[in-house]
Parts: structure tokens; C-alpha cells; sequence
């Protein structure tokens, strides 16, 4: 098996996106936050850093694991499930 | 179950489970030693690199990836359990923190499907009875008691503190393996007796505590 880019791996998973933002960061927080742990904790990448150097979220991606929402020291990262209906619908397991 | 260098160094190791038309590959990494990693290493690459190692790759060539998940485990064992039992609700599975890692197993599935099967005996007496305060509702508890499911809890309680000795992720996994090494090895000069290959080589990477060190492995 090859190596996968994350894109492809989150591409083979079913997630339905809710209208409703069900994780917020405080950016001015995030603005002062040197260490930025969630950018590289994350499974899906969820984090990105913009070209303004702020915390930019690809909600679509998250597989609701929860781990950012532990690794954020600063507590930066308000952090719910979707909704019901909504979110990482798994096939497998 | 995987453990050494995939993790490096940090808390966790790799699994592999069989399933009947397909497998689970993966990995367990400790939030806490993640984020004191330096250089910091990326999740999602962690994975990758475990897939190129050189036993896994030969297991999954010509696979294909089916699905990409990931959770948080709790790993805070019996000690950090919260109430299972409360009027009108019960606490089963994950949420009632019931996973059991012992370095060498990993358990949890087979807690949640008791402890669903535990909580829905509990809740057809509260119904037959109408009356779903935490007085009835407490039978869950005690069906929970009398299963495997709190008494392996309840044994192996020590484990999490017990894993939190960061050397069973670096040494003792390298000491295992070189020590197996050397005494299946049969080189020039005579072999030494099995045992005391062993014990020279376990004396000579652990240190004049190795006695010490074994014991306290054996205290799970």
C-alpha cells in the first residue's frame, strides 16, 4: 500500500457537514499561542494556519475525535459533537 | 500489538486486528507526551511511517484503505471511573470510561457490549417497576460488579500508573528484542547457556536494578 495523503484517507470516509459550526476557536487566544499544538495533533488536519497567521478550521474533515480539545493547553477551542444527523458516519467500525 | 519505535518514544504502541473482510490498523499515541514531543511530529504522518514498517507493509501491500477514523481512549483505568448510576440515567461503555490497557491488551469493546447488555437488564426492571430512580437503576451497578467487567477493572487499577514509566516504550521493547536476538544467535565462539545470555544481557542494558525492573513488570 502506498502512502496516503490525508486528503485521500478523510476522501474515503462519509461526513455530513452540519450548517452549524461545532467547533469555535478563540482567536485572540490562538493570536498569542506559540506552541499552536493543534496544528499537528490533529488526525485530519483540521487546523490550518492561514497567510494572516490565524487559525483557519476545515470543519468537513473532523472525525470527531475530540484530541485538540485536550491538547489545547490554552483552551482555546470550544469543542461540541455535530449535531444529531450530522458529522463522520462510520461504515466499519 | 505493536510497541518501540513507531511511537517514538511516546506513550502508546500499534494495532492490528483481523476483522472478517477486512483489517483494523492503527495507532494509540498519548495526548500529553504529543505535545511535549520536539521536534513536534505530525499525527496523521505517525500513522504513515507505522505502514512503511517493514513487517506492516508486507501485511497490507495491494490493500486498499476503506476508512479513516480516530477517538480519544480514556485511559485513566478503575480510579478515574465516574458514577455509573444516577435517578433516570446510566453510564455505559466509553462515557463510563471503560478501557483497560495493560501494555500488553487492550480492552474495551467486549466492556461496552456488557455493559450495554448490563445497563438494558437494569432498565427493563425499571420499567417493569416504573420507577427509574437511582434506588432501582442501582441494579446496573451491581450486575456490573458481579461481571468481569469491574472485577478486571478493579484488577488491573494499577496499570495506568504503571504505564506511565516512559521506558516501556523505549528500552524495554529494544532490551526484548536484542535479548531474543542473542540467544538464538549461534556465532563463532561457544554459546553460552540460554539463561545466562539472557541474564548477562538484561543486567548489562538495565543496569544492577534489572531484578528490580523485571519485578516491577510483573506487578500488573
Amino acid at each position: 500500500m502506498t502512502r496516503d495523503s490525508i486528503r485521500a484517507k478523510l476522501g474515503r470516509d462519509t461526513i455530513k457537514v452540519d450548517t452549524e459550526k461545532h467547533i469555535r476557536v478563540k482567536q485572540e487566544i490562538c493570536r498569542d499561542c506559540r506552541e499552536k499544538y493543534c496544528l499537528y495533533v490533529c488526525p485530519a488536519q483540521v487546523y490550518i494556519l492561514n497567510k494572516e497567521d490565524q487559525i483557519e478550521l476545515d470543519l468537513d474533515a473532523c472525525l470527531e475525535c475530540g484530541t485538540c480539545r485536550i491538547a489545547c493547553t490554552k483552551k482555546a477551542i470550544d469543542w461540541n459533537y455535530p449535531r444529531g444527523g450530522f458529522g463522520i458516519q462510520l461504515k466499519f467500525g | 500489538m505493536f510497541m518501540g519505535n513507531l511511537t517514538k518514544g511516546m506513550f502508546g504502541g500499534g494495532f492490528l486486528y483481523t476483522n472478517k473482510e477486512s483489517i483494523s490498523l492503527g495507532m494509540v499515541v498519548g495526548i500529553a507526551d504529543l505535545i511535549a514531543k520536539q521536534p513536534p511530529v505530525e499525527v496523521p504522518e505517525l500513522l504513515e511511517e507505522f505502514k512503511t514498517n517493514s513487517d506492516i507493509s508486507v501485511l497490507i501491500r495491494g490493500g486498499d484503505s476503506v476508512e479513516y477514523s480516530a477517538h480519544v481512549i480514556s485511559e485513566g483505568g478503575f480510579d478515574a471511573m465516574p458514577r455509573l448510576y444516577d435517578d433516570g440515567i446510566l453510564v455505559v461503555g466509553d462515557a463510563a470510561g471503560l478501557n483497560l490497557n495493560t501494555g500488553l491488551t487492550v480492552r474495551g469493546m467486549e466492556f461496552a457490549i456488557a455493559s450495554g447488555v448490563f445497563a438494558a437488564r437494569a432498565i427493563k426492571r425499571a420499567k417493569d417497576s416504573h420507577d427509574y430512580s437511582k434506588a432501582t437503576l442501582s441494579y446496573y451497578q451491581q450486575l456490573m460488579q458481579d461481571s468481569f467487567v469491574l472485577k478486571d477493572m478493579h484488577t488491573f487499577r494499577k496499570a495506568p500508573s504503571f504505564l506511565e514509566n516512559p521506558r516501556i516504550f523505549t528500552l524495554y521493547p529494544q532490551v526484548l528484542c536484542d535479548t531474543l536476538e542473542k540467544m538464538v544467535t549461534i556465532g563463532e565462539s561457544p554459546k553460552p547457556k540460554m539463561s545466562s545470555t539472557a541474564i548477562q544481557e538484561l543486567r548489562r542494558r538495565l543496569g544492577l536494578s534489572w531484578l528490580r525492573e523485571l519485578r516491577g513488570a510483573f506487578k500488573l
